[in-house]
């Protein structure tokens, strides 16, 4: 093998970890994705009625992105009976807005409008459902799991990404439970910084089309 | 027919318990030496299971140990993992196959043959093909003097070992941003990074060297918490090398930066 070919397999299998995959490029794509501390990319995604939401639509308040997938283990236990069955509800009545973005690409597990009208009936959940089947935003956001979580402050800025808890399926990892969208969304309404800004994901992969 | 039917009603339903069987074996009990119990995955074909760092979705595999008073058992070691690339660009770390999870378990002082233990073990798993499904089992592990126990030998020899045990190798922070380590004899590497360095990881670049290969990483030292767990397990190529080595970085020169990063 000539040293250009070693060079490019090298390079081949030398591979950028998780964090630094490179959001794929479609055309209109983002190059960058979301980070605490800037601005949330805007987006423009239709809920289960048809009725378009933008993000536009909440200037000035505080807007949680609840990544949703109605055939994943982690969102069936976390809205069955698991920290999402009211929570979501709750920070409604409470002045937030909530909204569940499914990226589940069509014909994917979670995708299409019957699937996601029958868990939000089933679920009790009042705040929209916004399908992103391109999941153009979902890359924007740099969502990869079920659920993963966005809070974006009042004046646009995302202020916490990552897990919804550290108990995964409801076992906490060392420690006392704690949920991290609660906390964040206790900081910001106190006019704090939010503590624990950022944290690792789990959940199943986000549904993306091939 | 009913043999038919209840397989298709499987394909149907499959199930995060029987997509992974799992058994347990131990080494032979020797005095108060420590020894090594292997927890067995067979995963499914086609499926997987995770890591410690599952990657950018997943959920590690995971086993709690008891053990009766006195008996000590140590933390769930992991086999160098493969990557698995997921449509939207989504990488995973895990296993696919048969994989075994090893813990070392150091009886008491002055053990007798009688006293001889019962491990209690409760393990979880997610498993993943294109659907995610969880699966949990319970087993109970008795370990003996007389009984002929497992070595083991294969399930160890998979264990990422030491990167000081690679001959040449030499590691060491460059800056207190980048991290640097030479692998001779290699022609290839993959990173797998703990949850902590993968958070603070900025750039990672692998270059050949005379003698192997350079892989340097660019970390952000404000993502740095002063007692992160900065360590990684690197997949190897080459000729006569070992499947896998594994780091801990000392904290970076200068320290981490309090004002920036939280707790």
């Amino acid at each position: 093998m000539n040293r250009l070919a070693t060079l490019a397999l090298l390079a081949l299998t030398a591979l950028a970890p998780a964090a630094l995959a490179e959001t794929p490029t479609e055309p209109g794509a983002p190059k960058t994705v979301a980070k605490v501390g800037e601005r949330a990319p805007e987006f423009k995604l239709a809920d289960l009625n048809g009725q378009e939401v933008s993000l536009a639509d909440f200037a000035g308040k505080t807007v949680v992105l609840e990544w949703f997938n109605p055939g994943c283990p982690f969102v069936k236990y976390a809205h069955g009976d698991g920290p999402l069955k009211d929570l979501g509800n709750k920070s409604t009545t409470e002045g937030v807005v909530w909204l569940a973005i499914n990226s589940s690409a069509q014909g994917k597990e979670g995708a299409g409008l019957d699937a996601n009208k029958a868990a939000a009936t089933q679920w009790g959940m009042s705040y929209p459902v916004l399908l992103d089947e391109s999941g153009k935003v979902g890359h924007s956001y740099g969502a990869t799991s079920t659920p993963h979580m966005f809070v974006i402050d009042s004046k646009g800025v995302l202020a916490y990404a990552g897990a919804l808890d550290n108990a995964p399926m409801g076992k906490a990892e060392g420690g006392k439970p704690q949920n991290y969208v609660t906390a964040a969304l206790a900081d910001l309404k106190a006019g704090r910084a939010v503590a624990t800004p950022s944290t690792k994901s789990y959940g199943c992969s986000v549904k993306y089309a091939n | 027919m009913t043999a038919l039917l209840l397989l298709t009603a499987l394909a149907a339903e499959p199930d995060g318990d029987q997509l992974v069987r799992v058994t347990a074996e131990a080494q032979p009990l020797q005095g108060a030496q420590p020894f090594w119990v292997a927890l067995r995955y067979q995963v499914e074909p086609g499926w997987h299971i995770y890591w410690e760092n599952p990657g950018q979705s997943g959920l590690k595999t995971d086993a709690a140990i008891t053990a009766p008073p006195g008996w000590t058992v140590g933390p769930l070691v992991y086999p160098t993992p493969e990557r698995f690339d997921l449509p939207g660009g989504i990488v995973n770390y895990g296993y696919e196959g048969e994989v075994a999870l090893l813990f070392q378990v150091t009886p008491p002082r002055g053990v007798k043959g009688r006293d001889a233990p019962q491990l209690g073990i409760e393990t979880d798993w997610l498993v993943c093909r294109e659907a995610c499904l969880r699966g949990a089992a319970t087993l109970a592990l008795r370990v003996g003097i007389k009984r002929p126990g497992a070595p083991l030998s294969e399930a160890l020899a998979r264990l990422p070992v030491d990167l000081s045990s690679l001959p040449g190798a030499t590691q060491g922070w460059q800056d207190r941003a980048t991290w640097r380590a030479t692998l001779p004899g290699v022609t290839a590497a993959q990173l797998f990074p703990s949850v902590d360095l993968e958070s603070a990881l900025a750039g990672l670049e692998t270059s050949p060297d005379p003698r192997g290969l350079t892989i340097s990483l660019s970390l952000d030292p404000a993502a740095i918490h002063p007692d992160a767990d900065l360590r990684a397990v690197i997949r190897l190529e080459g000729p006569s090398v070992p499947e896998g080595v594994r780091v801990a970085l000392p904290p970076p020169p200068g320290g981490s930066t309090p004002h920036d990063g939280g707790p």
